[in-house]
């Protein structure tokens, strides 16, 4: 299990379209991906437990990732989030 | 595999499922949105209602009908064709509910089983921004 702190720092957050592009990153992993905020935690294979994080811009995120290629799933997840989700 | 309708006054039906579809990156076109014209007499938009619903049981797996509002025509009509574990009507749809039934459709998901996880979904991703931000921030003013 490997985990990792973030920030969301696109403009709007992990709104709809940018969770939606999480999830389905995630979903192309077989090993288990959880993002966290201070208030919540939601399964990130998952579009509506991702959009009840309502994590605005500059919300400290942790992505929690456990399974046989948890180590290219936190890359590519990083590389999602600190690439604004491709919006900017 | 469900079949899913969605009946709604006006053009709700089709942005309804547009948003979905947006928020899911992926279309299903087999949902069918079905918008009952302001004007339609009722008749007409019973026969509509009777036609996308011949063809969705087709699927053999039962049809589930979201509906926009309880006590309003479009519901009324669905209501004429409701049969119990083969044809369930739920109104009142949001569009969490119904990003949730496209989901469970493509996990296959039986009918009966997908009516109340649908209700339940539909009513808790209802919240209180207030609510929802003193339960995890209660020490903050």
């Amino acid at each position: 299990m490997t985990r990792r702190e973030l920030v969301v720092c696109n403009r709007l957050g992990l709104h709809a379209r940018a969770a939606a592009k999480l999830v389905q990153l995630a979903n192309q992993f077989r090993c288990s991906v959880f993002v966290s905020t201070d208030r919540m935690s939601a399964n990130a294979k998952s579009i509506l437990g991702v959009l009840t994080l309502a994590a605005a811009k500059d919300t400290p995120v942790v992505v929690e990732v456990d399974g046989p290629d948890e180590a290219e799933a936190l890359e590519q997840i990083e590389a999602l989030i600190c690439g604004k989700f491709g919006e900017e | 595999m469900i079949s899913i309708l969605v009946v709604s006054h006006g053009g709700l039906a089709r942005e309804f499922l547009d948003s979905a579809y947006r928020i899911l990156g992926e279309e299903d076109a087999s949902i069918v949105p079905l918008c009952v014209d302001w004007t339609a007499d009722s008749a007409t938009a019973k026969e509509q209602i009777r036609k996308a619903l011949r063809k969705a049981q087709e699927g053999g797996a039962g049809v589930l009908i979201l509906t926009d509002l309880f006590g309003g025509t479009p519901t009324n009509l669905a209501m004429t064709f409701f049969q119990p574990g083969k044809v369930e009507i739920l109104t009142g749809m949001n569009l969490p509910m119904l990003i949730k039934a496209i989901l469970l459709r493509k996990e296959g998901t039986s009918l009966v089983a997908a009516v109340p996880i649908l209700r339940e979904k539909g009513q808790s991703a209802i919240v209180s921004v207030s609510e929802a931000l003193d339960a995890g921030e209660g020490s903050k003013p």
